[in-house]
């Protein structure tokens, strides 16, 4: 099966200084495919280079070295985007505009046309819990709310690659289940997920794949099960054993 | 390019900085302002400038109520003479202020709408707004905010001349609600219906829009707030100050200067937006003079047939497209 995304040799130098003779190498040397149809998850300690992949995967940053593909095309093309559903870690919205006034704009801006955003925005509101405020200013939304409202636009264009960059921050129990569901049912309906997360139980639960970035590069790449099982003795391990060695290493 | 998505995307952001600007209360503020000088010119009205009938195809004719003539032969004696004496009081503040001046009633009044577009709107309005919404741009392109939206299938630039125009056009419309409103309220009581005032609307949008094409560069360069106020405030003084010290030295055609010092001015000059030349534009349009005091050296310069309008302010809108150009391409290769 074609992958939705691919990295080959791909490296990020971030300038920094008047000459840009200094600065920092945020990813060096990836090799990756993203199969289509799959959870995939992108797991690393804190400053690993793991949103900078993202960045790099929808254009908002320019690979130093390396090509990239996105649905089949290269990441230049930006007609791919209306095809992908991107959730940010840190979301802050137009504090002015109520989650209606949001969902409709931010539809409009991903070309989704008007007599099918309308029902739309009404259904994932539902699905994420906020029908009942849909009329209320984002500036009155508590952090969960905008998370699920981040959420909701992701999901505006019904995204064949759907990205989701740490997206339980700030989300309660609900909001929790509500995500776990909304991916099932992404993956259920054909879709790719690319998850960047620290909840190991999510992640185990929810990939099929993972890859492991430790400084720049990526330590690992595997399937979940395959992940899970000791290489020596064949026997299952938690995620948290397996992950530890790999970010120390990292470390030192 | 895709040009139909480019314009959809400017659609779409005009419609936000709308929203945007009515929920800064900035949109109200102004509304507010542009009605209390409404209410000013409901307060005013002229009195005293009753003219002599005219026979079927005479030329009226009159003269200053000041005039040295109106003092010798007096009043009665130039009546007589069928010549209207041109006087006529001026009530400001339902009556509280009285001025008398020397002119009719149609002077009068356009001696009003002169200070009202040349020195409140032209002047402490363009600063007043350049200051309000310089904060728009650095809070759009914040990183935590613009992120999502440049992950959508839309040019950048797109998003950035959407929000440049959103500006301009909530520009354009308190521009249209401060001269149109003001223009009806002093013709309902006067009488007056002068439509040359009326040019004073796309004059004040051009001159906010040259400069605020700069505010938007330093927007993308630095996203602060501080630095956009400040930053295009300060590069209206030196432009002004580069403008008339141009046409300072062009008038009194200074000994001193080099050949290269003179040509260097005259680069800054046709490089650089030009804020007196645009009061000036704005002056003439309004057919000021003799209304407001001009400045010397700009109307020596007219007088001398020196002054360009027409490239000055065409120079000056090439200035504004380059730096939106510039904007826009900054934005289109930074990294978020």
């Amino acid at each position: 099966m074609t992958p939705v995304a691919t990295f080959e040799n791909v490296g990020k130098f971030y300038a920094t200084g008047m000459l840009g003779r200094t600065g920092v190498q945020a990813v060096k040397g990836i090799h990756l495919k993203i199969p289509s149809g799959s959870v995939f998850g992108l797991l690393g300690p804190n400053r690993a280079g793991k949103t900078t992949l993202v960045k790099l995967l929808l254009t908002l940053a320019r690979p130093s070295e390396g090509t990239i593909t996105r649905l089949g095309k290269p990441v230049r093309d930006k007609s791919t985007l209306a095809r992908i559903g991107y959730m940010h870690e840190n979301q802050h919205f137009p504090r002015y505009l109520t989650a209606t006034e949001l969902l409709h704009f931010y539809g409009g801006l991903t070309l989704v046309p008007g007599e099918t955003l309308r029902p739309r925005v009404q259904l994932l509101l539902e699905q994420v819990g906020l029908a009942d405020r849909k009329n209320e200013p984002i500036s009155q939304f508590s952090k969960g709310m905008v998370q699920r409202l981040g959420l909701a636009q992701a999901l505006l264009n019904q995204p064949e690659l759907l990205i989701l960059d740490e997206p339980t921050e700030g989300l309660d129990l609900l909001g929790r289940k509500t995500l776990r569901d909304v991916i099932t049912q992404q993956k259920a309906r054909g879709a790719t997920v690319i998850l960047v997360s620290h909840v190991l139980s999510e992640v185990e639960q929810l990939c099929d794949r993972v890859a492991v970035i430790v400084g720049g590069k990526v330590s690992r790449e595997s399937n979940m099960p395959d992940l899970l099982k000791d290489p020596k003795t064949g026997k299952p391990i938690p995620l948290e054993q397996v992950l530890q060695p790999l970010y120390e290493r990292g470390v030192s | 390019m895709n040009l139909p998505v480019a314009l959809l995307t400017i659609v779409w952001m005009v419609r936000d900085t709308f929203r945007q600007s009515l929920s800064t209360r900035l949109f109200w503020v102004l509304l507010g302002l542009s009605g209390i000088c409404i209410a000013f010119c409901l307060s005013v009205s002229v009195t005293g400038d009753d003219k002599l009938p005219l026979s079927p195809g005479e030329i009226p004719q009159g003269l200053p109520a000041d005039d040295e003539r109106v003092k010798e032969m007096g009043k009665e004696g130039v009546l007589k003479e069928g010549v209207d004496i041109l006087g006529s009081k001026l009530h400001l503040g339902f009556g509280v202020f009285e001025i008398t001046t020397a002119r009719d009633r149609l002077d009068a009044v356009r001696f009003l709408q002169i200070w009202m577009a040349g020195v409140a709107a032209d002047t402490a309005g363009i600063f007043l707004v350049l200051i309000w919404t310089a904060g728009f741009l650095p809070t759009f392109l914040d990183p935590n905010q613009i992120t999502v939206l440049l992950a959508k299938p839309v040019p950048r630039w797109s998003l950035l001349v959407g929000k440049y125009l959103g500006v301009l056009a909530f520009v354009f419309v308190h521009a249209t609600v401060f001269v149109v409103g003001t223009w009806l309220a002093l013709g309902v009581k006067t009488g007056v219906y002068d439509s040359l005032y009326l040019l004073a609307i796309p004059l004040l949008v051009i001159h906010f829009g040259i400069f605020y094409s700069f505010s938007v560069l330093l927007a993308v360069w630095t996203r602060s707030t501080v630095v956009c106020v400040f930053g295009s405030l300060l590069f209206w003084v030196i432009c002004w100050g580069m403008n008339f010290g141009r046409h300072a030295i062009e008038v009194h055609d200074l000994p001193g200067l080099s050949p290269v010092g003179r040509t260097m001015l005259e680069v800054s000059y046709w490089t650089l937006p030009k804020p007196g030349d645009m009061n000036l534009n704005l002056y003439y349009a309004l057919k000021a003079k003799g209304f407001a005091p001009g400045v010397k050296e700009f109307e020596k310069l007219k007088d001398a047939g020196k002054f360009q309008p027409e490239l000055s302010l065409l120079a000056s809108i090439a200035f504004a497209l380059v730096m939106l150009a510039i904007a826009a391409r900054e934005l289109e290769s930074t990294d978020y």
